[in-house]
């Protein structure tokens, strides 16, 4: 519809249009009405101006007749008029007329008519008059070119029946003294003519004021309208504002995390069909339940498909214990076995077992996209990494391990035993896609600070830094999904089941946590941040028995100690040494 | 590997006697094959209602009870075995493992729990476990007190003041190791072998767990007695 170069225009509002229409509207009927009034109202006045202008005329006709009658009597028709009588005597006038009689196109006598009676006419006047006596006179030539209407003429020429005199209809006539007024002239005698005007001031103001109070009427009638009619549209519009708020507020709910219900509702009143804004929130309303069925379904399906894992997940469980367990058992007289069917018991068990972890880990994953399953305890992260470091260690055994972890204890609530499985399988991850030799470095801060070193109050972080060669970038955005391999020549041979950096990720969200890598060139790191406890617990490390020399007075200590590749576990017997052959850390 | 530790048997030289309870045959002729390596006698049964009665006439000495039975769940089997007057320590071996069925079967009474598929060496370890308060008769134990936690040998009660505390076999050695060993930092590896008897393969992280068990149920709203030793292990220390 509109331009391009329209679109800049701020478009107008329903509100804003339906008040403009119906100002415009209003305005429009309302100027109309009060033209045509005050147009018939100035035929009306001017007719009676007219009128006035017509009885005016006559008696003046009337009172001439009769004074020249009188000369005739008394002889004294030496005047040019035909009579000595004066026309400021004349009388039966009303106020404001002025009357005149011409002689051979020259004023003789003229008078203006007060409330006090007539009186003489100053000579600028009595000019304007003359040259006005002209003009008129000029029209009978013209043959009643000056007639404004048949009506007027006719009522004039109702009016004078009783004179043999031919009477023009009057005119405008603008004095510079008196102001505006209506004339008219008369033949008197073949070389004289009568004039009279009458003052059409009083029905000018007439008109005038009436104009002004229909205009005044109008304006606050379209003040009246557009108030009122923007309060109607207001009120009326104000369910279609529900209604979009309605929606907007679904819009504010995560839909993809986890909610399966589209929480919010159109105002039941809004609903209502037989009304147009009814109608739209009844679409909406459709929209919304047809959106929240479909979530449940899917969310159903979804749920369906994750007891489905769960429970193939514990289906396998029960045989794959006897395959493992009957391997085992036959195992033990490996003594009266041939040596290729030891070995195919001992492929046997090791292949259970890597089902039974690859099992293990897609219960843990089911239940962890739950949301389920994750224990709050207070625990010190910092003494977790320490621990799945030097698990690591003893894994890797040529790989430098370095830990940093802070003074205090960083508490964090969570899961000990998903959170050691989180770290087990970063440092799993980290020691089987490097070289041997590779400084792979853990560090844990508190608070987290970001890229550019500023804390982030209320993180952790754990940061875990390889110098190795870095991951294909193609894998970078898929790294975290589940049985993506990052180097397939390695995968499957060393139990890894792809499922572990998933596995992380999982754990981390369960701990309302994130886990991303970054790529830098000189290496690969690995950030996880989880929410620190609500309130540090001060569950410091505990200064050690003097008996036992302790590698963990300082974290310091401890990271010296791994990174020079001793037990970091000091007391009599070491963990680490048996975990090395057992725990392949997935990756 | 299996029957290479020295074989135990009940005070009075009679074998060990264990009730196997799991609806799954494969299973149960496993580990009665595997057991009898050890030299123990197993009882088998698919029901629960086998297994009730089969605790009456066979008085076993140890229970592998499944959670999932056909007729009526282990955890019921188990509360019923309790209240027949039976203490024969239990072991739940379920293919449910997440921290709700685990906190429920230990809750229950259970004393231990180990999830299929499992390692028959690892069952036959923890059995040995949960067996050592038979084999080892009360005689060498004592009163042990750490602050104003006590636990007694010879009854297997737990106290922390004057309220008594209910602990499952497994927490019960691990707070026993630790209250011999006060006021010294342990290890992982230390508690492990001591404790659990058994090398599990680095599998460091169920001596947290089960340090976290103990903490809820001695700690939990009292001055701390377990403290974690960064780095080491952990130390039952009183307070100062």
């Amino acid at each position: 519809m509109s331009a391009p170069g329209d679109r800049v225009r701020r478009p107008m509002t329903l509100r804003t249009k339906i008040v403009a229409g119906v100002a415009a509207l209003v305005a429009g009927i309302l100027l109309t009405v009060s033209l045509f009034s005050d147009i018939a109202l100035r035929a009306t006045v001017d007719s009676m101006v007219d009128g006035q202008v017509a009885a005016s005329l006559s008696g003046f006709e009337h009172s001439v007749h009769k004074s020249r009658n009188n000369a005739a009597r008394s002889g004294d028709t030496d005047s040019p008029k035909g009579f000595g009588k004066e026309l400021v005597d004349f009388v039966g006038h009303a106020p404001g007329t002025i009357i005149a009689m011409t002689v051979d196109g020259e004023i003789v006598d003229a008078a203006r008519f007060t409330d006090a009676g007539g009186v003489p006419l100053d000579a600028a006047t009595v000019d304007e008059i003359e040259s006005a006596a002209e003009r008129l006179s000029a029209g009978p030539a013209g043959s009643a070119g000056s007639a404004e209407s048949e009506g007027l003429a006719g009522s004039a020429g109702s009016a004078a029946d009783g004179a043999a005199l031919d009477q023009l209809d009057p005119v405008d006539l603008q004095l510079a003294e008196f102001g505006a007024y209506r004339a008219t002239v008369a033949t008197d005698r073949s070389d004289s003519l009568l004039f009279v005007a009458v003052s059409s001031a009083a029905a000018e103001e007439t008109v005038v004021a009436h104009t002004i109070v229909n205009l005044a009427l109008a304006a606050f009638a379209i003040l009246a309208a557009v108030v009122g009619v923007a309060l109607l549209v207001r009120a009326a519009l104000r369910p279609l504002s529900r209604v979009a708020a309605a929606a907007s507020a679904v819009t504010d709910v995560a839909l993809d995390s986890g909610e399966v219900s589209v929480p919010m509702r159109v105002d039941p009143d809004d609903v209502d069909g037989r009304t147009e804004v009814g109608q739209v929130g009844q679409a909406l309303e459709l929209l919304l339940r047809h959106v929240d069925d479909a979530l449940r379904v899917r969310s159903a399906t979804d749920l369906r498909m994750r007891r489905f894992i769960t429970d193939a997940s514990h289906e396998l469980r029960t045989p794959l214990a006897a395959i493992r367990g009957y391997a085992e058992l036959t195992r033990q007289d490996s003594e009266n076995l041939p040596e290729t069917t030891e070995f195919a018991l001992s492929r046997i068990e090791s292949e259970a077992n890597r089902m039974s972890s690859l099992v293990s880990e897609l219960l843990l994953l089911a239940r962890l996209d739950e949301g389920q399953d994750v224990q709050h305890d207070e625990i010190d992260l910092a003494d977790l990494v320490i621990a799945a470091v030097s698990d690591a260690q003893a894994a890797y055994r040529d790989h430098e391990w370095i830990v940093n972890v802070p003074e205090s204890a960083v508490t964090i609530s969570g899961d000990p035993e998903r959170l050691h499985q989180m770290m087990s399988n970063l440092l799993g991850n980290a020691g089987v896609h490097t070289p041997e030799g590779t400084t792979i470095s853990v560090t844990v801060t508190l608070p987290a600070t970001d890229d550019a070193g500023a804390p982030k109050p209320g993180l952790v972080r754990v940061l875990v830094a390889d110098t190795g060669p870095g991951i294909d970038p193609e894998l970078v955005p898929i790294l975290f999904e589940r049985f993506v391999r990052g180097d397939p020549s390695r995968g499957r041979g060393n139990g890894s089941t792809g499922l572990g950096l998933a596995i992380v990720r999982s754990i981390v969200e369960a701990h309302a946590g994130t886990v991303e890598v970054q790529w830098s060139g000189a290496g690969t790191t690995f950030v996880v941040e989880l929410p620190a406890a609500e309130r540090p617990v001060a569950q410091r490390p505990v200064p050690v028995a003097e008996q036992e020399p302790s590698p963990s007075r300082s974290s310091s200590a401890a990271a010296d100690h791994l990174a020079s590749d001793a037990p970091v576990g000091s007391p009599p017997t070491s963990i680490d040494d048996r975990s090395a052959e057992h725990e392949a850390p997935v990756g | 590997m299996l029957a290479q530790l020295p074989r135990i048997t009940r005070p009075d030289g009679a074998p060990i006697r264990v009730l196997f309870v799991d609806d799954e045959v494969t299973l149960t002729r496993l580990v009665s094959l595997a057991l009898a390596y050890e030299g123990w006698i197993v009882d088998v049964a698919h029901t629960g209602h086998d297994a009730l009665e089969l605790v009456a006439t066979a008085r076993p000495d140890v229970v592998v009870l499944d959670i999932m039975l056909p007729d009526i769940d282990g955890i019921t089997v188990l509360r019923r075995l309790r209240e027949s007057g039976s203490a024969a320590p239990t072991l739940f071996l379920t293919a449910r493992d997440s921290v709700d069925d685990r906190i429920i079967g230990l809750t229950a009474g259970g004393d231990d729990y180990m999830t299929k598929p499992f390692s028959l060496e690892e069952l036959v370890a923890r059995l040995r476990g949960l067996l050592r308060r038979i084999v080892h008769a009360p005689a060498e134990g004592q009163r042990l007190q750490v602050g104003d936690l006590v636990l007694d040998e010879r009854s297997y009660e737990t106290s922390r003041g004057d309220e008594p505390i209910a602990l499952t076999t497994t927490e019960f050695e691990l707070l026993r190791y630790l209250m011999r060993n006060p006021n010294h930092v342990v290890s992982r590896a230390q508690i492990l072998e001591n404790v659990w008897h058994y090398d599990f393969a680095g599998k460091a992280s169920i001596v947290d767990l089960y340090i976290s068990y103990l903490r809820r149920k001695i700690d939990r709203d009292r001055t701390p007695l377990i403290h974690t030793v960064r780095g080491v292990g952990y130390m039952l220390r009183s307070p100062a």
